[in-house]
């Protein structure tokens, strides 16, 4: 029996080292910086932060075997999985290393501040956001954004690429995505409470008809007023709740 | 033919008899008989064993991690309770244990001198008005610093959003909120922050200081979104100081295409108004 124990003990850790290439840092607070061009973050509730590849590993190219990335920006490989992680300050830094075909999953726990920036070009992809009660800090320009299952707090800035937000109760605020020329489209669920903050200079703004937000006539009617703006409070109020996009469209809608 | 067969097997019975199998054969036999008892009884009893251990230690664990996060929740809200009636006892039991206790000795040795009592009640009063108008001061003294260690919480924007949009709510003395705010807009690395603190200082928009301030803050920005907004904000201000800075955009190589066609608006609107 003992024999059989070890053996498939044995075999269960080859498997799980063969086939999840996986880096971990000890860390369950604090803050961590992404600085890529795509990425998918999910919570967890655990005490490291856990770094992997989503990369078959058909996929894998034969003559990088034995070799790593480098490039000239200062980051070297560390992790095996081409990208660089090292502690700055209180908190991690990642960095691409490698220039292509990166797609790496990153575990966080509950209490850590996941903050994703990348205002290049090349390689912007998406940035992917589940399952989160930490708080969430994205600036990009070309990226789009997905946060699923995501409670906040939240800070989004956008330049190009969409924002798809699916907030779960409770939300904890505060809630702040500001956009230019994106679609800001946010499902919340209807008992929520906020003090909700939409305006959008040049496009437009639609909400569920379900919500019932008590709208504020402006006090202020020394302003000139133009564009669209919607000041209320979302069931009795509660956190700050603040959607801006100058040229794209904002849609608030209800969980179903 | 039945009968001589029989026969024959009588008559050779004891030869028959004779031959025995190989021993071998029957040592295999008991060997594979027992190695199959061994086998099955082990095969069965072990794993349940193992599988009741485990039960067990699951049990356990479950229990145990319910346990911490029963215990963990309820510890936070005894801290709240005991933090939130110290600030209040602090200062008040102090006095009042103090008052009440000579009061009670005077009314026992002087009953007839009913003048002191009430001298000593409006003391009292009078002391009591006093403690709360301090504790409101310092309420607001702490909000305001709560508010400022917020704007400085480099760590969390969440934090500095928070307290960016709780500022204008505070009292604005010696202009201490409005340079708060406008530290927030010209520094913080955060956008979001900076558009909060945009929004709570577009609640000062009347007063020439912050126009003035805004004014300046627009030359520093880089960031198209701010920068945008901040215009857009300017310009139902009515604040025709920018015009200046607008061309300089339109101007700009380097300016984004949608901070270019927010400048031209801007020009026209603040032009034609």
């Amino acid at each position: 029996m003992k024999k059989y124990i070890i053996i498939s003990l044995l075999g269960l850790s080859a498997i799980t080292a063969a086939s999840a290439q996986e880096y971990k840092v000890n860390k369950n607070s604090g803050k961590l910086t992404i600085n890529m061009g795509s990425v998918t973050v999910e919570g967890y509730s655990g005490d490291q932060i856990i770094f992997s590849s989503l990369k078959a590993e058909a996929d894998a190219d034969p003559r990088a075997k034995g070799l790593r990335a480098i490039n000239g920006s200062g980051f070297s490989d560390n992790t095996g999985l081409g990208i660089s992680v090292v502690e700055k300050g209180e908190g991690i830094e990642v960095n691409e290393v490698a220039s292509s075909g990166l797609d790496i999953k990153i575990l966080v726990p509950k209490n850590v501040i996941v903050s994703f920036q990348c205002h290049r070009v090349q390689n912007a992809g998406k940035a992917i956001f589940k399952n989160m009660s930490n708080e969430i800090e994205v600036s990009t320009d070309y990226n789009s954004v997905e946060l699923e299952n995501v409670t906040g707090p939240l800070a989004v800035r956008a330049l190009y690429g969409a924002v798809d937000a699916r907030f779960s109760d409770p939300i904890k605020g505060p809630i702040s995505i500001a956009s230019i020329y994106s679609t800001v489209d946010v499902t919340i669920p209807p008992t929520t409470k906020a003090n909700v903050k939409l305006s959008s200079s040049n496009g437009e703004i639609l909400a569920s008809a379900d919500l019932k937000i008590e709208i504020e006539k402006s006090a202020d009617s020394d302003m000139v007023r133009y564009g669209n703006t919607v000041n209320g409070k979302l069931n009795g109020g509660g956190p700050e709740f603040k959607l801006n996009a100058e040229y794209g469209k904002i849609y608030l809608r209800e969980t179903k | 033919m039945k009968n001589e067969l029989e026969k024959f097997i009588q008559k050779n019975r004891d030869e028959f008899d004779n031959k025995t199998p190989d021993p071998e054969v029957l040592g295999r036999i008991l060997h594979q008989m027992q190695a199959a008892e061994d086998i099955k009884p082990k095969g069965i009893l072990i794993p349940f064993r193992t599988i009741r251990w485990a039960a067990a230690i699951l049990v356990l664990i479950g229990l145990g991690v319910t346990f911490l996060l029963l215990q963990k929740r309820p510890d936070t809200v005894t801290l709240v309770k005991t933090k939130l009636p110290v600030t209040g006892k602090n200062e008040s039991p102090g006095d009042d244990s103090v008052k009440p206790a000579p009061s009670a000795e005077l009314v026992k040795t002087e009953r007839t001198k009913r003048k002191s009592i009430d001298a000593v009640d409006e003391d009292l009063a009078l002391r009591k008005r006093e403690l709360l108008g301090k504790l409101r001061d310092k309420a607001l003294r702490s909000e305001k610093n709560v508010m400022f260690a917020g704007l400085i919480d480099m760590n969390s924007s969440a934090t500095r959003i928070t307290a960016a949009s709780e500022a204008p709510r505070l009292k604005n003395t010696g202009n201490d909120i409005v340079d708060a705010l406008l530290a927030a807009l010209n520094n913080d690395p955060n956008a979001n922050v900076r558009l909060a603190a945009l929004d709570g200082l577009a609640r000062f928009y009347q007063e020439t200081y912050v126009r003035q301030k805004l004014i300046a803050s627009l030359k520093n920005q880089q960031d198209p979104v701010v920068q945008i907004t901040m215009i857009n904000l300017l310009i139902r201000m009515r604040e025709s100081g920018i015009l200046s800075e607008l061309e300089r955009i339109i101007n700009d190589e380097h300016a984004q295409k949608a901070v270019k066609d927010c400048a031209y608006s801007g020009i026209f609107q603040l032009r034609s108004s």
